[in-house]
C-alpha cells in the first residue's frame, strides 16, 4: 500500500478557472498539490484583504493567510459543503485575525499607513480640506466597524466585500439565514449614522412612496 | 392582528427588506411598510445599504499591486498547506505509534509496581536493605526464587550496555511511584516519542512476557550503573 505522504507527488489533473471549488477541495484532500495551489490562488486575495482589514499590517495579514489555509486543510473534514470552501476559509481567517488582535492587543499599529482610500487618485484630486474630511470619515467608519459585535462585523464584511449571499454567510457563520439578515441590518443601522443624512434620501422618498 | 403576529410579520418583512438591498418591494411588503412604523424605519435604514457599502469599500486598505507578492504568498501558503495535509494524512499512523508508546509505558509501570510490591513483601518494615540512592538499586534488591535457573535470560538482559539500561530505567522511572523513581533521570514528554535513530529498549521490554519482565527487573541488581 502506498504511504499516504507519497500521494502528494501523484500525477494531477489540470485545473481551470472553471473547476469548481468542491472538485479542487476533494483533490486537495487526497494530496493533490496542484489542486491545493489552485485553491490558494483563487482565494488568497479575498482572504488577505479580510485579514488586512482586521490587523492593518501587510506582513501579519500574509501570515494569517498562510495560517488560515493550513487550518482549513487540516480541518477539511469539518467542512460540511465542499462548495462553501471560500466562505468557510474566510471565516477561519476572520477568527484567526480576531485571535491575533486579542493576543497582540498592545502591539497593533496605531497608524493607518496600510490603509488608504482605495480610490486614491480621486482623493488626491480633491481639495485638501475635503481629503482630510474623507480620511477622517473613513477612519471613523473603520473604527465603527471594529466596534461591531463579531457576528455583525463578519456578516457585513462577507456581504459587502465578498458579495456572499445571506445563505452562504449563514453557512459560513453557522447561524440561520434570518439571523444573518438581522445582523446585517443592525450593522448597517449603526454605520449609516456615521455617514450623516443621505443626500438622495429626500428624492428617493418622494419617488418611492 | 395580535402583537405576536405583528412581530412575526415584521420579522419576515425586515428579512425581505434586507434581501432587496434597497431595491423594489413586492406589493405585500409595500403594504406592510406603509402601515408599520418600525418596518418603515427599517426600510429607510436599509435603503442606505449601497451608500454604506460604497463608503466601506472606499475605506478599505489597498492591496499590494505587485504580482510577485501574490506569487510568493501563494507559493509559501501552498507549501505550508501541503505539509499540513501530509501530516494530517499521517496522523492515524502517528496515533497508533502513540498508543503503542502508551502501552509500553504501562508495561514499564507494571514492572515498577511489581518490583515495589515484591520489595515490600520480601523486606517488611524494619528489615529494609541499606538505603540505595537510585530507583534501580531499589529494584535490584528484589530476588525471586528460581533466578539461578533462568541464567540464560538473565544474561541476555545483563548484556545490555549501560546506556541501554539507563534508558530502560528512565522508562521505568518515569512512571514509577516517586519513591521508587528517585534518582532516575527526569522523564520528559519527548521521551515518549523516541527518535527514529534511537534504539527502542522500551519496545523490547514491551515484547517480553510477565516472567521475562520479572527477570529484567532482577537483572538490574547485577549491573552497576
Amino acid at each position: 500500500m502506498m504511504p499516504s505522504h507519497l500521494k502528494l507527488v501523484m500525477p494531477v489533473q489540470d485545473e481551470t478557472p472553471e473547476t469548481p471549488d468542491d472538485v479542487l477541495v476533494a483533490r486537495a484532500q487526497r494530496g493533490d498539490r496542484a489542486a491545493l495551489g489552485a485553491l490558494v490562488q483563487r482565494h488568497q486575495r479575498a482572504l488577505f484583504a479580510l485579514c488586512l482589514r482586521y490587523v492593518r499590517d501587510t506582513d501579519e495579514a500574509a501570515d494569517l493567510v498562510q495560517r488560515a489555509f493550513v487550518r482549513a486543510m487540516t480541518k477539511l473534514g469539518e467542512l460540511r459543503e465542499a462548495g462553501s470552501f471560500r466562505s468557510w476559509t474566510l471565516r477561519i481567517g476572520a477568527h484567526l485575525s480576531l485571535n491575533h488582535l486579542r493576543d497582540n492587543a498592545r502591539f497593533v499599529a496605531e497608524d493607518d499607513s496600510a490603509e488608504r482610500p482605495a480610490d486614491s487618485d480621486t482623493a488626491a484630486a480633491l481639495p485638501a480640506l475635503e481629503r482630510l474630511e474623507l480620511a477622517e470619515q473613513a477612519e471613523a467608519l473603520r473604527a465603527a466597524v471594529r466596534e461591531l459585535p463579531t457576528k455583525q462585523r463578519m456578516t457585513l464584511e462577507l456581504r459587502v466585500y465578498e458579495d456572499l449571499s445571506f445563505r452562504e454567510i449563514a453557512t459560513a457563520l453557522e447561524i440561520s439565514e434570518g439571523a444573518a439578515k438581522v445582523n446585517f441590518h443592525y450593522a448597517v443601522r449603526k454605520l449609516r449614522v456615521l455617514l450623516g443624512p443621505n443626500p438622495d434620501g429626500a428624492a428617493r422618498r418622494g419617488r418611492g412612496r | 392582528m395580535t402583537d405576536h403576529q405583528k412581530t412575526a410579520a415584521c420579522a419576515g418583512v425586515v428579512e425581505r427588506l434586507v434581501e432587496s438591498g434597497g431595491g423594489p418591494l413586492d406589493a405585500a411588503t409595500e403594504a406592510h411598510v406603509g402601515s408599520c412604523m418600525a418596518c418603515y424605519r427599517a426600510m429607510t435604514e436599509l435603503r442606505d445599504v449601497p451608500r454604506v457599502a460604497d463608503a466601506l469599500r472606499a475605506a478599505a486598505p489597498d492591496l499590494p499591486a505587485d504580482e510577485r507578492f501574490w506569487a510568493a504568498l501563494a507559493a509559501r501558503t501552498t507549501e505550508a498547506a501541503a505539509a499540513a495535509v501530509t501530516v494530517e494524512a499521517a496522523r492515524p499512523v502517528r496515533s497508533r505509534g502513540r498508543w503503542r508508546v502508551r502501552l509500553v509505558s504501562f508495561g514499564g509501570l507494571a514492572v515498577a509496581a511489581a518490583a515495589s510490591w515484591m520489595l515490600m513483601v520480601r523486606h517488611p518494615a524494619g528489615t529494609q536493605p541499606a538505603a540505595t540512592p537510585a530507583g534501580a538499586a531499589a529494584i535490584g534488591a528484589v530476588r525471586w526464587p528460581g533466578d539461578e535457573a533462568n541464567g540464560e535470560s538473565l544474561s541476555d538482559v545483563a548484556e545490555l550496555d549501560a546506556a541501554g539500561l539507563r534508558r530502560l530505567l528512565d522508562r521505568l522511572g518515569a512512571h514509577a511511584p516517586p519513591a521508587l523513581a528517585g534518582g532516575v533521570a527526569d522523564a520528559t514528554d519527548a521521551a515518549d516519542i523516541p527518535s527514529d535513530d534511537e534504539p527502542r529498549v522500551s519496545d523490547e521490554v514491551a515484547d517480553l512476557d510477565g516472567d521475562s519482565l520479572r527477570r529484567v527487573a532482577t537483572s538490574l541488581e547485577r549491573v552497576s550503573l
